[in-house]
């Protein structure tokens, strides 16, 4: 076989996601309808396919041989300490992250040069400079969507009805609900009987979409403390100081805009003169989480869902008009995204650029958003539209454990998260 | 992602293991696991006995975690967590001193012409594999041997599944592009 052939075809990135059965029911008719007149998209199936299998048969061919019973004696040998992994599970439990906490609280209220330190190594590890117009100041902003809320909360609440079929799909359900005047569109996917989690499907008014230009950020790093935090490299091998002063796009450019304004259907997107890693001058929606506003931030607070470092600005001119946050890859985390668009705007799926992992150390990780546009958006998303522009809020939970034990759980986790 | 269906046995056995410490239950993990975990740890780091050596470690720590095992949840993730985790570390702990690790190189003196190329692919495979960050690398196996969802691999590596899929995709083509000159069949 000759994997690879070089063709394109703009269905081309679909195959991938086709052959793992990840395509949404609409995507997959499309894409089938397409196959039935497209040779190279079928030889590209075929191809993948292939390699597959190749794949597969070559790497599950391997010289084998057990250890297991010198593993199992190793493992008896053990359980005669096994009172001891006891002592240690509490330990590891409750001792040890009490004593931390109060060894951490010691160190900051302590030795306020190491904080001061650490702090400072934290938030210049880069700043990232957009190019484009947004013009809201971070007051305004604020301001945008105090008065926002406040105008709002006399409209129906249907919080109440959530879960409540509005439509069953194929492989999850979408319900809509509406809260203090913000339509919420809600997206439930089952994935078996255990998993769910909540997207955004927006249902009414119907919308169409389009591509957006990805992110065009210029990284300026203004120190070399990147070591101390153990920066890694990307995956292109560049080093942190190669970012400087470097303009690079995001990684993807599948991204949809939806006109909320206008009730046609859903349209394809066009994205044919949009290729991935090309610069684009004008940016209509970055990776911006600007800081969750004051009343949200109190309420979600107790929920210790949000551990955040503040590691990027975004400036316009001399203007520091956002901040990303990076947060943390937790199993559950909550995170309010807030992002600015101008009036065709969208949502996408959010990765951050650098996401501290364990232990405080930092992983460069790529910014994507998927190809398919129903299936990707795992946010619970509310609107609001000022003269010019859209806000939209995000909460993407982007975990499956402990708050999805169960569908009740879940949605009362959902009905607990208040905007005013 | 919790457990279901076939990995809730194993969870209960789990389970067993934890309140009695059980070795038998161990012992029927360990013929479940050890040539999965192997073949994973060997396509890893292409060396016969590192692999065993690692899988050893894999499995004593797997039955020093035990208290941390929460049986709501598929065991093989888990696992596989743990076999990433070991087998990072002996790459972290051995960075410089990889190169001196023997690697097994499939011979093509003794092939007949059929199998030749077959293990010219196979070497070249693993080539291209190695030049794939770890991350990457356990993904794609994972994926394509192992066929675990990428949401328990996202779960497993603390990653999005969104990041999972873009690293498994790009991957994937990498390997496939820089391997399109084997034509093989099957």
């Amino acid at each position: 076989m000759n994997w690879r052939v070089n063709m394109s075809c703009k269905y081309e990135k679909y195959i991938e996601q086709y052959i793992d059965g990840d395509l949404s029911s609409r995507r997959k008719k499309e894409f089938d309808a397409h196959l039935k007149d497209c040779k190279s998209c079928k030889n590209m199936i075929s191809e993948s396919i292939d390699f597959n299998n190749a794949f597969i048969s070559a790497v599950s061919d391997f010289p084998f041989e057990s250890n297991k019973s010198s593993i199992i004696s190793e493992a008896k040998n053990m359980k005669k300490n096994f009172g001891v992994h006891s002592i240690m599970h509490l330990l590891y439990k409750f001792v040890l992250p009490a004593a931390a906490a109060i060894a951490a609280c010691l160190l900051i209220y302590n030795y306020k040069p190491v904080y001061k330190c650490v702090s400072k190594a934290f938030s210049n590890v880069s700043q990232v400079i957009t190019l484009n117009s947004v013009n809201l100041s971070y007051s305004n902003l604020n301001n945008t969507i105090s008065s926002y809320l406040e105008k709002n909360t006399n409209s129906s609440s249907k919080i109440d009805t959530f879960g409540q079929d509005a439509k069953t799909a194929e492989s999850h359900k979408i319900y809509s609900i509406k809260k203090n005047g913000s339509k919420l569109f809600v997206y439930i996917n089952y994935l078996g009987e255990e998993f769910c989690r909540l997207g955004d499907i927006e249902k009414e008014p119907k919308f169409s979409y389009n591509v957006l230009s990805p992110a065009l950020i210029v990284v300026e790093n203004k120190n070399n403390k990147c070591s101390i935090i153990d920066f890694k490299a990307p995956a292109n091998g560049e080093s942190p100081e190669d970012f400087i002063r470097k303009t690079f796009p995001s990684a993807y450019v599948n991204t949809a805009i939806y006109d909320l304004k206008n009730n046609s259907d859903m349209k394809e997107a066009v994205n044919e003169k949009i290729k991935p890693w090309v610069q684009f001058s004008d940016m209509n929606l970055s990776k911006l989480k600007i800081p969750i506003p004051k009343n949200m931030r109190i309420v979600m607070n107790p929920s210790k869902d949000c551990p955040q470092n503040t590691l990027c600005y975004f400036y316009e001119g001399n203007n520091r008009i956002g901040t990303m946050y990076v947060t943390h890859a937790y199993p559950e985390f909550l995170l309010l995204h807030q992002v600015i668009a101008p009036p065709m705007c969208a949502i996408t799926h959010l990765d951050d650029i650098i996401t501290p992992i364990g232990n405080g150390k930092l992983e460069y990780m790529t910014y994507s958003t998927e190809p398919d546009t129903t299936s990707c958006y795992n946010d619970l998303t509310a609107f609001i539209q000022t003269k010019d522009k859209k806000f939209y809020f995000c909460i993407e939970i982007t975990t499956t454990e402990k708050i999805y034990e169960s569908k009740n759980k879940f949605i009362n986790y959902v009905k607990s998260i208040k905007f005013k | 992602m919790k457990a279901n269906g076939g990995e809730v046995m194993e969870s209960e056995q789990m389970l067993k293991l934890l309140t009695k410490g059980d070795t038998g239950s161990f012992e029927q993990l360990v013929d479940n696991y050890e040539k999965k975990i192997y073949g994973y740890i060997y396509t890893m780091i292409r060396s016969r006995e590192t692999a065993k050596d690692i899988t050893q470690d894999v499995f004593i720590n797997i039955y020093k975690n035990l208290y941390k095992y929460d049986p709501e949840y598929p065991i093989k993730p888990w696992i596989f967590k743990i076999a990433y985790n070991t087998t990072m570390n002996y790459i972290r702990k051995n960075k410089k001193h990889l190169s001196d690790i023997p690697i097994d190189k499939l011979s093509t003196s003794t092939a007949s012409k059929d199998n030749s190329g077959k293990i010219d692919f196979k070497n070249e495979l693993y080539t291209e594999l190695n030049k794939l960050k770890p991350i990457c690398r356990t993904i794609v196996i994972l994926r394509l041997i192992e066929d675990m969802p990428f949401e328990q691999i996202s779960c497993m590596l603390n990653i999005s599944v969104s990041s999972v899929k873009h690293r498994f995709y790009r991957s994937k083509s990498t390997l496939m592009d820089n391997l399109k000159k084997y034509e093989l069949e099957g």
